[in-house]
């Protein structure tokens, strides 16, 4: 939502304490990279992204979804192209956003590869043009803020780890608070002006006391205790780099001088945990509500540790070995600082002028805390910080692109359907021309062309035709095995789970799917592929189990269907979901032994554009995991359940 | 066409098609049916009780005179010497947006012609801006590009269309009800989308016998002479637009007591909504329900009658579930609770 008419006032938005924060840390240092609001539609992400213009000078600047290449990054000026001949850099988008805020709303909607070069713009602070003749660079200084709907699509990680601050919005279910957003609603769109004339001045107090804070970050120091304590806790929660770390130093001092401190709290430290280190914990996606325990892992010293990785006293007393020997805690520090980019803003990274300030207080410890971290206090603020986190995540399902690896979500599209996604120079006559790009690259050339009467004078050689792309749909056919071996044991039921929740990732994105049984001697194309993705779980429902595993005959059956399927449907990648034990146990033709005969039927299935995917689910003790070798002889590749279902 | 008020049964989708044109407010309708339940039909025959506007003249996007603060460019350009605007006064109108409109006829685009011609860039107005005051229509919106259903919830939700593309940068007011329509048979919307709009109504063909056979009568007598059938339903048609042009005055002195509000929140808590779109549907629904029935006082009859045309295309079912956590019929035993 891109609300440049309606702007609710940042203190008139009730709760959100975290996201509140975090934009207010941002507005306060600089050199922080960025905010994500991750929430569920409907939760003011937008209204609040927007109301940040009552506390700062700068301009927000919207990256609207619909917005091309062109007008992102800039192309040729084409109106002094046309009057003067010359070729002229406009700027787009990303100019405006310089020295302002760049907003991108539902940023995991927005194509990945448009995506990809705004991140690395925004990182090098500079954005360079290559295109309609124009080869030209400029500046691009901006603070980044995004929000996005996590069950529509998750966003890269590579993406996600590029902002600092990533919050989620956790609805609210006070009858209070929400009674009292419903009133604020109706009187804000009643009467705007009145409204936010309710909230100026705790408006302009908020913006004032981020003014002074902003003052005050340089006078406060990060002492090594404090990047000792951040250290710890990243290394506990898996945070992966070293931007969280930095992160973490940066925001707990950006929140030490909101809060009008002189130096950072143990308060500061995990209210900057609970901020930077939410979107970057390892593995968080397995283990669900248990994100940060892991089972059983070796530390770097090969010893193996226990379920639960608290700070030991000998972890403690080798930071304080280490610390005493400072080479291996400075050297951290300065993998810290290497890793950041190069930046072009004055003194805004975690530089040498910090560490200076570091240096300076090893010779007088900090009173107040001691440069050791203490077992006790770390502990209780590891644990703290992770009730907040356990507190914020929420059990995510299983994605089918964690199954099938990446889907491509786009596909060129050879006709006049999909968006225009850029533009080509056309081999021959083209049907789809690109308007203005060709006026574009026509604009140059006016002032010698021979005007007939018209303002531009287009030649065969300016035409340029549209590339379109096409939200493709993938199709995904799920096999699955309700043979006895299976609903006997309950794992029937495991199988199950996972169908149902990849059918989920389906139905969300509109893919279409399809269902095909095969147990009780029966092979069963229940539903074939279909956009109508409840009728696979209706299906699945009605489905009688138990039997015998006719798998080679269902792997003739798919493909058959398969391959006719995919020549009707020549541009849809396909993927063949199996779940089964692979246990063949009823030959084809008969007398064969069943599993024997299944490597010759896999040598002889050939499906274009498809891919197999067999999930493994068959029992923890087996002398053979003929799954695997299902998928090997298919070409597949082969998932354990158990790491799908957790 | 034919005549709204000659359409059988489907109260419930006429009433939220009804309560929007009293409130746009409220987020427009999601209409969900199988084929031949007469969703088109209503949908383009609301027409006929479309009260009027007051707009600028001459405007593409027929500016409200009221607001200044919300012209397009050209009416801001024009008016800024505080000259006051000219005004007409046409009905509000159903919008098409066919199912094979490209995101350039449906945002605006460059306008070749003008760049043709004299070298300048200008914006050539889409649909959204036709939309602007009006209904904007979309037959079977569930196979329309997921991008195109984004821009037009955007706009719809925030009442303006933020064009940037071709090197042009165009805002201008497209402040209008969404009404979509669907079989669901050929597949969802996404539930994000979903949520974006303010009210949905499930509609089934008539089970009831007597019904049927009225539908099929009136509609042969349609067919054979639609002026008089038109005119014998004039009347009706009359009045339930009087009720909306009284309806909409009306709405602007309601006041929703504190009580109330909170029991809508409920609801909310209680079917489990995450975002605080529904709750505030809920309320100016409830609002727009009372002021169509002429009352000024919102009560919990109005709450309740409302709740399920909110609610239920924003339950947290799980997709497949039949058996959702929630069942539409607690409104009632939820708000006794409360």
């Amino acid at each position: 939502m891109s609300g440049r008419l309606l702007r609710y006032p940042f203190s008139a938005v009730i709760g959100e304490r975290n996201a509140k924060r975090a934009l207010q840390c941002l507005l306060t240092d600089d050199s922080l990279n960025g905010v994500l609001i991750k929430g569920p539609s409907g939760t003011a992400k937008s209204v609040l992204v927007r109301s940040m213009a009552g506390l700062t000078d700068k301009d927000i600047v919207d990256l609207p979804a619909g917005a091309g290449d062109e007008d992102i990054f800039g192309g040729i000026d084409f109106e002094t192209a046309v009057k003067d001949g010359v070729t002229q850099l406009k700027g787009g988008i990303l100019q405006r956003a310089h020295g302002n805020i760049l907003c991108i709303d539902n940023i995991n909607l927005l194509d990945p590869k448009t995506l990809n070069t705004v991140t690395e713009c925004i990182s090098t602070h500079t954005v360079k043009i290559e295109r309609d003749g124009i080869s030209a660079e400029y500046p691009c200084d901006t603070t980044v803020v995004a929000t996005m709907d996590p069950a529509e699509r998750e966003l890269p990680e590579s993406i996600a780890d590029r902002f600092d601050i990533c919050v989620l919005i956790v609805p609210d279910t006070e009858i209070r608070t929400r009674s009292d957003v419903i009133e604020q609603d109706l009187e804000f769109r009643e009467d705007p002006d009145a409204f936010c004339a309710r909230f100026r001045d705790e408006d302009e107090g908020v913006r004032k006391n981020i003014e002074r804070a902003r003052a005050s970050v340089p006078s406060i120091k990060i002492t090594r205790r404090d990047i000792n304590d951040i250290v710890l806790i990243c290394n506990k929660l898996h945070a992966v780099g070293h931007r969280g770390d930095i992160a973490c130093a940066r925001t707990a001092r950006a929140l030490a001088a909101l809060d009008g401190g002189e130096y950072i709290t143990e308060e500061n430290i995990k209210e900057a945990s609970v901020l930077c280190l939410l979107h970057r914990r390892k593995p968080k996606t397995i283990f669900n509500e248990k994100a940060d325990v892991f089972i059983h892992s070796t530390d770097a010293e090969g010893h193996e540790r226990d379920e639960e990785p608290e700070i030991s006293n000998r972890e403690i007393a080798e930071l304080a070995r280490m610390s005493r020997e400072q080479d291996k805690i400075d050297q951290e520090i300065q993998d810290i600082v290497d890793s950041v980019e190069v930046s072009t803003t004055e003194g805004s990274d975690l530089q040498p002028k910090e560490i200076e300030a570091i240096d300076a207080e090893e010779e007088s410890i900090d009173s107040e805390r001691g440069e050791i971290p203490d077992v006790d206090i770390v502990t209780a603020m590891l644990r703290d910080v992770r009730t907040d986190l356990a507190e914020i995540d929420r059990i995510e399902m299983i994605h089918l692109n964690k199954v099938v690896g990446h889907i491509p979500r786009a596909a060129l599209s050879s006709d006049r359907n999909g968006r225009a996604s850029g533009y080509r120079i056309p081999e021959g006559k083209t049907k789809d021309p690109a308007l203005g790009p060709t006026i574009r690259a026509a604009s140059p050339y006016q002032k010698i062309r021979k005007p007939n009467g018209l303002s531009i004078v287009i030649e065969p050689s300016d035409i340029r035709e549209n590339i379109r792309t096409k939200a493709s749909s993938c199709s995904f056919m799920f096999g699955l095995d309700v043979s006895g071996s299976l609903s006997d044991t309950g794992r029937l039921d495991e199988a199950i789970k996972a169908v149902r929740a990849m059918l989920e990732d389906g139905y969300v994105r509109r893919d279409k799917v399809g269902l095909i049984t095969f147990g009780q001697r029966l092979v069963n194309l229940a539903v074939p592929l279909t956009r109508n993705v409840e009728a696979v779980f209706d299906a699945i429902e009605k489905t009688e189990t138990g039997g015998s595993t006719p798998l080679g005959r269902a792997l003739l059956t798919l493909n058959k269907y398969m391959n006719n399927y995919v020549r009707k449907n020549p541009d849809e990648q396909c993927y063949i979901i199996l779940i089964t034990d692979g246990e063949a146990d009823t030959a084809v033709t008969e007398g064969f032994d069943a599993i024997m005969e299944l490597r010759r039927i896999c040598a002889t299935i050939k499906i274009p554009n498809t891919e197999w995917i067999i999930i493994d689910n068959g029992a923890r003790t087996r002398r053979v995991n003929y799954a695997l070798k299902l998928a090997n002889y298919l070409g597949g590749r082969c998932i354990d359940i158990r790491e799908l279902v957790g | 066409m034919f005549p709204f008020t000659a359409i059988v049964g489907q109260e419930l989708m006429k009433k939220a098609l009804i309560l929007n044109v009293i409130d746009p407010g409220i987020g427009g309708v999601l209409v969900k049916g199988e084929k031949g339940t007469a969703k088109s039909t209503t949908i383009r025959a609301l027409e006929q009780v479309l009260p009027p506007v007051t707009h600028i003249r001459d405007c593409p996007f027929r500016c409200d005179p009221r607001h200044p603060e919300k012209y397009c460019p050209y009416c801001t350009e024009k008016y800024s010497d505080g000259k006051v605007p000219e005004t007409e006064t046409s009905p509000m109108k159903v919008v098409e947006l066919p199912l094979s409109a490209t995101e350039d006829r449906v945002a605006g685009t460059l306008d070749i012609e003008s760049v043709l011609q004299t070298g300048k860039k200008k914006f050539e107005p889409g649909i959204l801006a036709q939309a602007n005051g009006n209904i904007l229509y979309v037959d079977e919106i569930n196979l329309l590009e997921d991008y195109i259903v984004d821009m037009l919830l955007d706009s719809a939700a925030m009442g303006v269309n933020y064009v940037e593309r071709e090197g042009v940068s165009f805002t201008h007011p497209a402040k209008f009800v969404l009404v979509g329509s669907m079989n669901p048979e050929e597949g969802d919307l996404r539930p994000q989308l979903l949520d974006r709009f303010g009210m949905s109504v499930e509609i089934k063909g008539e089970k009831n016998l007597g019904m049927r056979t009225e539908v099929v009568s009136r509609r042969l007598e349609f067919d054979l002479d639609p002026y008089a059938f038109t005119e014998k339903y004039r009347a009706d048609t009359e009045e339930i637009r009087e009720r909306i042009v009284k309806a909409k005055s009306l709405i602007k002195d309601i006041r929703t007591d504190r009580k109330l509000i909170e029991a809508a929140a409920y609801l909310s808590v209680y079917f489990g909504m995450e975002g605080h779109r529904a709750d505030i549907t809920m309320i100016r629904s409830a609002r727009a329900n009372a002021a169509y029935a002429g009352r000024t006082e919102v009560t919990k009859d109005d709450l309740e009658e409302i709740a399920p045309l909110v609610l239920s295309h924003r339950l947290k079912k799980k997709p497949f579930d039949k058996t959702s956590d929630y069942d539409i019929q607690d409104v009632h035993k939820c708000l006794e609770d409360f």
